[in-house]
């Protein structure tokens, strides 16, 4: 009872002190106190009801004193009201100047001290602190407010916070000083204590509740405050400097300019762990000592004047999180070497040196209202391991980012990979991971910019990492239906699969074994996979495996991890049917195995390795046509010995040299249609070709031999007037330079000259390859074109280009080297005769195939009448075994050939047969 | 200018001497693939020409042979099946002979 009847009392004596006819009131509390009342009803209304309530005052001790007491007392306290312009003044002016300014430097004349004595004596001390709680408010809103908020409307001011919290500390000294001076010393030590919080507590509720300081636009100035000074103190903007200034100067500079630094590289190359270390904990320079002590400063205002607490908590810890956020996109980007530190050096920053910037500010702004309790931690590990778990998020969604890039880059960005296995540990990261994944593939890889090669390489990339990344398989399965779905798309995915399964490995000692044309790593890959294979044969229904486990949840329904989850294994089984492949592996293997060498021992293993994949009735054909190459050897030398085509040892014999004939004999059935491109071969080879012939006959009975003359190689030796030219080519290379022969070994003869037409019929070759074999002796320097379409040989170089002293010089090639420009252009020339006459016997082959088709069209035209040309491919589509191979307009071409021929007439868009 | 053929390396396929798109009457397979129980073609899978005119792969003939059923009789035109035997075994090559003299001269011409 005595402390409530001691504060109504108390209140009651204030209300009547204020509102009291009393003339010797100060000059201030007649005008001042009717705003008062209506800013704060509530505290008025509340005096007035409680003086109401409760019963009638009991007399003070001497009231006539205590009144006097109080009127002197009250004019000492109070402040005067200079308005906010004068606080703002305190730039300009020194302290006692300022303070004299407020009425707070004189000191209490003897009869206010008194007067002090008496009212903090009496029972009822409380009133007159009260009374002092209400002075401030009204002061502070009548003077201040409005000048504060003024301040901040201009929040783009640099140092206005600083500013405003000078302010507010300023006058907080102003409604201190007096306090503490006069009023506080003679109370005794919990008095003190309480009466001290409750002005406190006064002050700090006038500045963060009055609208003064709207806390929306000081929280958005503390942000901007905090985040200006904790880039520094983190390191941040050191980082990003460093990335600003590029790479190549970073380790020289930095060594000298700062030697504290958050750098994961430079922490990665630092060797020991004592120096690591170091390098975050030690040598703090002064920049970030400065940055430090300014937030810090900053900080202790803040909290001084009833801005800081768990407002400002708040604030730090949205700052804190967008650091961290900054941090790793600063210190991490494009940081993939592997093995990955990434997770040690964020620990380690975040326990060194974020975690030491929270623990500061939090010793300031964290303190609890009634006092310290010093056991009590701001910080404890469990904080600081969720903070590590929240940056090591943001690396992760770092790493999500830059995924698409760290595959281009993979093996040397395995790194990234060991981070975002830490991160891929649950549903709705993996979740993120794939899908995000899968658009980036589409948007920056499956378009038609990307060569085939390039998408298998990513893929090939993909599947490794991945494999890495989760063994079980399931991201990757999830990852790869664009990318398998999109290749099955391309018509020469099969191609560069099959060209890089065969291509030699011994490519290796050159920089980039897989170029933009073959991916030979491919070969190798299929090598070290049959020895992986060998050694974990692991199965899914291992009864015996104790450390199975079951797929994991976001596995697709119909996702089973395949045995042939390895580069090659997903390769081959882009396509639905081992088919396609095989077809494609018989014609690359066909055009391997027909170039001249002594061994296949690539082919051979490649073979090997796949039959143990596809099995062995798959790869039949392709078996067959080794067998076919390795029994031709063989059976060559049979024939040869047999025929007598082998030339005698004997070098004395001078028996008219022959050239060495040696045949590939191969089961056509077993090998992939060889175009074919008649030409008549020279007599002498004809002949010869027969002896053969007639050989492999006797030799197995009842088969015959056809000669696919334009496939094959052949050496030739041109004996020109000036020099000597040896060289390898093909066979209508050969049979058209052959043409060009001299009739008779004289020499006054004019070189041989020839025209296209006339080669085209000696040698019953078309003009395209004919062509393309002169382009490629012009080329070699052995013909020239002095006309168009006429062809001569060049039997001397032209002078000036050649030194006659040189002409023995059994191999020209040298010479050719010389002006290799011109030797470039005309092989670029032959090259694309050659490209060309290809393209024209392939169009030649295409319409051959048209002509079995020719059939089917007769018959349908005749017995049905007239049709347009959709018809006519329907119906082929629908009739013809094996599906109708050719495009709407490849048909109408051929019509239009059959057209012109006269065979057929069109009528109204309807193709009809001349009768 | 001289020109002079060091090494001609050809290539050519080989062909049973048949009609070309024969095929095995008993496994309707083509007579220059392989029955269906052999890997390799040629040597390995060889033909029987049969004196009534009809050719099998020897393995597909020698199944039919062996079963009760067959009665030694060849399976197209049920006449007792002989095989051209070793004594027109000349004959056989010099016809094939004339025949590659043909091609030859066709390919000539």
């Amino acid at each position: 009872m005595p402390p409530t009847s001691t504060i109504t009392t108390s209140r009651k004596r204030v209300f009547n002190s204020v509102f009291s006819a009393s003339p010797a009131l100060g000059p201030f509390s007649t005008t001042d106190n009717p705003p008062l009342k209506s800013i704060d009803p509530l505290a008025t209304s509340r005096s007035f009801d409680d003086s109401q309530l409760t019963e009638p005052d009991e007399p003070g001790p001497d009231q006539e004193t205590w009144d006097r007491a109080w009127d002197a007392a009250t004019a000492f306290l109070a402040v005067p009201d200079r308005g906010f312009a004068a606080l703002g003044a305190f730039e300009d002016i020194d302290e006692d100047v300022f303070l004299k300014r407020w009425n707070r430097h004189e000191r209490p004349s003897r009869k206010t001290a008194d007067a002090l004595r008496v009212l903090v004596s009496q029972e009822q001390r409380g009133s007159i602190i009260d009374w002092y709680g209400q002075e401030i408010r009204r002061h502070f809103l009548k003077n201040f407010r409005d000048g504060l908020f003024d301040l901040l409307c201009y929040p783009e001011k640099e140092g206005l916070l600083q500013r405003i919290v000078r302010c507010l500390e300023l006058a907080r000294r102003i409604y201190f000083t007096r306090l503490a001076e006069y009023i506080l010393p003679l109370l005794d030590a919990s008095e003190k204590e309480r009466a001290f919080l409750k002005l406190h507590r006064t002050f700090h509720h006038m500045v963060a509740y009055s609208s003064a300081l709207p806390w929306d636009r000081v929280s958005a100035l503390l942000n901007r405050e905090f985040t200006k000074e904790a880039l520094t103190i983190l390191g941040i903007d050191a980082l990003k400097e460093e990335a600003a200034r590029g790479d190549v100067s970073i380790d020289e500079d930095m060594e000298v300019d700062r030697e504290f630094s958050v750098s994961y590289r430079r922490w990665r190359e630092e060797p020991s762990v004592d120096a690591r270390m170091e390098m975050m904990t030690e040598n703090e320079d002064a920049e970030v000592v400065a940055a430090r002590d300014r937030l810090l400063s900053l900080l202790n205002g803040l909290q001084l004047v009833g801005l800081g607490g768990d407002k400002a908590q708040k604030v730090f810890a949205g700052v804190m999180n967008s650091m961290m956020i900054e941090f790793v996109l600063a210190a991490y980007p494009g940081q993939w070497e592997g093995p990955s530190l990434v997770s040690q050096h964020l620990r380690h920053w975040v326990e060194n040196v974020f975690a030491r910037l929270v623990v500061q500010v939090l010793a300031i702004i964290n303190v609890p209202e009634s006092g310290k309790s010093s056991e009590h931690l701001d910080v404890n590990l469990s904080d600081v391991e969720k903070w590590y778990e929240t940056g090591f998020t943001c690396v992760g969604t770092l790493r999500m980012r830059e995924l698409f890039d760290v595959m281009v880059e993979w093996p040397a960005s395995s790194g990234a990979i060991d981070d975002l296995r830490r991160f891929t540990t649950n549903p709705a990261t993996r979740l993120y991971f794939t899908l995000s994944f899968a658009s980036v593939l589409c948007d920056r890889l499956l378009h038609p910019g990307a060569s085939t090669v390039e998408i298998l390489q990513l893929y090939i990339s993909i599947i490794r990492a991945l494999n890495l990344l989760d063994p079980k398989g399931v991201l990757l399965d999830r990852v790869a239906r664009p990318i398998r779905r999109y290749l099955r798309d391309r018509d020469d995915t099969v191609k560069v699969i099959v060209g890089g399964l065969l291509a030699d490995p011994d490519a290796e000692g050159q920089p980039a074994p897989s170029t933009r044309e073959t991916l030979a790593e491919l070969s190798a890959e299929l090598t070290k996979a049959h020895q992986n294979s060998l050694q974990n044969d692991g199965d899914e229904l291992d009864w015996n495996d104790m450390n199975w486990m079951p797929d994991p949840v976001d596995a697709a329904p119909d996702f089973r991890k395949s045995k042939t989850a390895d580069v090659i294994g997903s390769l081959i089984s882009l396509f639905e049917s081992k088919e396609t492949f095989v077809k494609e592996m018989q014609n690359m293997l066909a055009e391997r195995l027909l170039q001249k060498r002594t061994d296949y021992v690539q082919e051979m293993s490649v073979l090997e390795l796949l039959k143990l994949r596809f099995g062995d009735n798959a790869l039949q054909a392709c078996e067959v046509m080794m067998r076919d190459i390795f029994d031709s050897r063989r059976v060559d030398g049979v024939i040869r010995n047999d025929q007598g085509l082998v030339q005698s040892t004997t070098p004395d014999e001078p028996t008219e040299e022959i050239p060495d004939l040696h045949a590939k004999i191969l089961s056509h059935f077993f090998w992939p249609d060889i175009q074919e491109q008649a030409f008549k071969v020279p007599e002498e080879i004809t002949a010869l070709q027969q002896r053969y012939s007639t050989g492999f006959e006797s030799l197995k009975p009842s088969r015959k031999l056809t000669w696919l003359n334009n496939l094959g190689q052949v050496t030739v030796e041109l004996d020109l007037d000036d020099r000597v030219f040896v060289d390898e080519v093909t066979t209508w290379q050969a049979a058209v330079i052959y043409a060009f022969q001299s009739t008779t070994p004289d020499d006054k003869q004019p070189p041989v000259t020839k025209t296209l037409e006339q080669l085209t019929q000696e040698l019953q070759m078309s003009p395209a390859l004919v062509r393309s074999a002169c382009l490629f002796w012009i080329s070699k320097r052995i013909l020239t074109e002095p006309q168009r379409d006429t062809y001569r040989v060049l039997e001397t170089l032209p002078s000036g280009e050649n030194e006659p002293g040189t002409t023995a010089e059994p191999n020209t090639t040298d010479d050719i080297n010389d002006d290799t420009s011109a030797a470039a252009s005309a092989a670029a020339a032959a090259d694309a005769a050659a490209a060309a006459a290809a393209k024209e016997s392939a169009e030649a082959a295409a319409m051959e195939k048209m002509n079995l088709y020719w059939q089917f069209i007769v018959g349908m035209l005749t017995n049905q009448g007239a049709m347009p040309l959709q018809q006519i491919v329907m119906m082929l589509k629908m009739v013809v075994p094996g599906g109708f191979p050719f495009s709407n307009e490849e048909l109408r071409e051929f019509l239009a050939g059959m057209v012109s021929k006269g065979k057929l007439e069109v009528s109204g868009g309807k193709y009809k047969i001349v009768p | 200018m001289k020109v002079t053929f060091k090494e001609w390396n050809a290539v050519a396929t080989w062909r049973w001497d048949m009609p070309d798109d024969d095929v095995c009457g008993i496994c309707r397979v083509q007579f220059d693939g392989t029955c269906p129980t052999c890997k390799f073609p040629g040597d390995d899978c060889a033909l029987l020409l049969g004196k009534c005119g009809h050719s099998f792969h020897m393995h597909c003939l020698m199944t039919w042979i062996q079963q009760e059923a067959s009665k030694g009789l060849c399976p197209m035109c049920r006449q007792k099946f002989e095989w051209k035997g070793n004594e027109e075994d000349g004959n056989a090559t010099q016809n094939t002979q004339d025949i590659t003299q043909d091609t030859t001269q066709d390919i000539q011409a």
